[in-house]
């Protein structure tokens, strides 16, 4: 399903935030880990991917390094920083404000502990 | 040296030049150039990796270029993002060559302001100048016109050979000036300035006929027809000292002759030709001031080495006082005022300084 562009602009630093929380990742594993988790209803623009990931560095949110990775190739690997974990934070409960206001609006029931 | 393996080598050909316009485009240092590089050929090998053959590979290439998209606008936003992981204190360097360029690029844009710029010329300094400096009398009363011919028909001492004229000349000038003894000059040198100071008597006509004139005005003219009072042709003033040297010299000559009278008539014409260069300009007012003094030097010199008799002496103390009738030794520096005021005008622009007032 494609989603409006806009839609999916503030969410994308938001999962790309959520999926590295887990743990460190390179670019292709990334875009990967979000498509599957997401049940493919969100994929991450190819085109957008990279930006997003300077972006996110260069906001000191996470953090790249180059790694061998377990194929024993040297790979540019993502982590979460500290202060990537705090903006996580304070965005996901925003966006648990949102969801649950949005769900009032559509009538349907809101989440506990919302 | 062995160049290091290319790691798009691998890659299907449209992903690899995909993956080298979009680095080619982003304009970076090479070192992040060369990351971006890697982590693209990186993704584009894990994405193709699952394909079987090179049809399907090739295929699947096709497609994650087309999911990239522009080449030119993702270098763009990659370049973006990068150059926002700069440290501050490179961004700091970076700021301040970009100053240092744009100052210089103002500098040169402002030099090349000033030199293509025009000046707004509102007064003529030069008609200005002729206007003021022009005395209401007959031009037949007027003793520039013998002047310029007495200086077209100068002839040096020596015409051929320039240093031998300007050694003579030097030794002429200390004689009349420092009072060297007469007999610094050899026999033939002193043959020689006999013979210049004969060989100008045309020139020396000229020269007693313009200090029998009244006044002396000339109107001060460009080359090139132009009102910039900086092209203004100065006359040959040397050939005039000159020409008074010679005058002196010749009076010296006749007194020793015994010719009193037309030694005493060739000083009075050389102080009165300076007399009447007494004009507006400052280095001609100067020019008439040097010919009065050794003219008068001369008179001085007749006065204490020759006898003359009280008619003669009165006769001279009454010519003296008719040439200082309009007062002497005065200077005024109206053409260099004017001069001034007019380089001012041609400098700056309207609405700047000197706008011709």
């Amino acid at each position: 399903m494609r989603f409006e562009r806009e839609l999916l602009k503030g969410v994308a630093p938001l999962v790309t935030l959520e999926v590295l929380s887990r743990g460190a990742m390179y670019g292709y594993e990334l875009s990967e880990a979000i498509e599957q988790r997401s049940g493919k209803v969100l994929t991450l623009g190819r085109g957008t991917l990279y930006p997003l990931l300077y972006n996110l560095e260069a906001k000191g949110l996470v953090r790249g390094e180059w790694r061998k990775g377990d194929s024993g190739r040297n790979r540019r690997y993502y982590t979460i920083t500290g202060l990537g974990k705090e903006y996580l934070q304070t965005q996901k409960r925003q966006w648990e404000q949102l969801q649950a206001g949005v769900n009032l609006v559509f009538g349907r029931p809101v989440a506990v502990g919302a | 040296m062995r160049k290091p393996a290319d790691p798009s080598e691998s890659l299907p050909p449209v992903a690899a030049e995909y993956i080298r316009a979009v680095v080619g485009k982003i304009g970076y240092t090479r070192r992040v150039r060369r990351e971006v590089f890697q982590e693209l050929v990186d993704h584009f090998t894990d994405a193709l990796r699952s394909c079987g053959d090179e049809r399907e590979r090739a295929e699947r290439a096709r497609g994650l270029v087309e999911e990239f998209g522009d080449p030119k606008m993702l270098a763009r936003m990659i370049r973006r993002g990068k150059k926002r992981c700069r440290p501050l204190w490179k961004k700091a360097i970076v700021r301040f060559w970009q100053a240092i360029g744009c100052t210089i690029a103002a500098m040169i844009l402002y030099v090349l302001w000033q030199f293509t710029g025009q000046p707004t010329i509102s007064v003529d300094y030069l008609a200005r100048f002729n206007r003021f400096a022009r005395p209401d009398i007959r031009e037949e009363d007027n003793a520039w016109p013998y002047l310029e011919r007495a200086m077209a028909l100068y002839v040096p001492i020596d015409p051929n050979n320039k240093s031998r004229d300007g050694d003579l000349m030097e030794k002429v000038s200390r004689y009349f000036y420092l009072y060297t003894p007469a007999d610094e000059f050899t026999d033939g040198e002193r043959s020689a300035v006999d013979k210049w100071a004969r060989r100008n008597e045309p020139a020396w006509q000229e020269f007693l006929a313009a200090g029998r004139k009244p006044y002396c005005w000339h109107e001060l003219k460009t080359a090139d027809g132009s009102t910039q009072m900086i092209s203004v042709l100065a006359p040959s003033l040397h050939s005039l000292r000159q020409l008074a040297r010679a005058g002196i010299w010749r009076a010296e000559t006749e007194a020793r002759q015994g010719k009193l009278h037309q030694a005493v008539e060739d000083s009075l014409a050389v102080i009165r030709v300076g007399d009447r260069l007494n004009y507006a300009v400052l280095v001609e007012g100067l020019v008439g001031i040097s010919m009065k003094s050794t003219g008068h030097n001369c008179l001085r010199n007749l006065l204490s080495d020759y006898r003359f008799s009280s008619v003669q002496l009165a006769a001279l103390q009454h010519q003296l006082e008719e040439i200082g009738e309009g007062g002497d030794f005065w200077m005024a520096m109206e053409a260099e005022r004017l001069g001034s005021l007019d380089v001012v005008q041609r400098v700056f622009t309207e609405g700047g300084l000197g706008g011709g007032t």
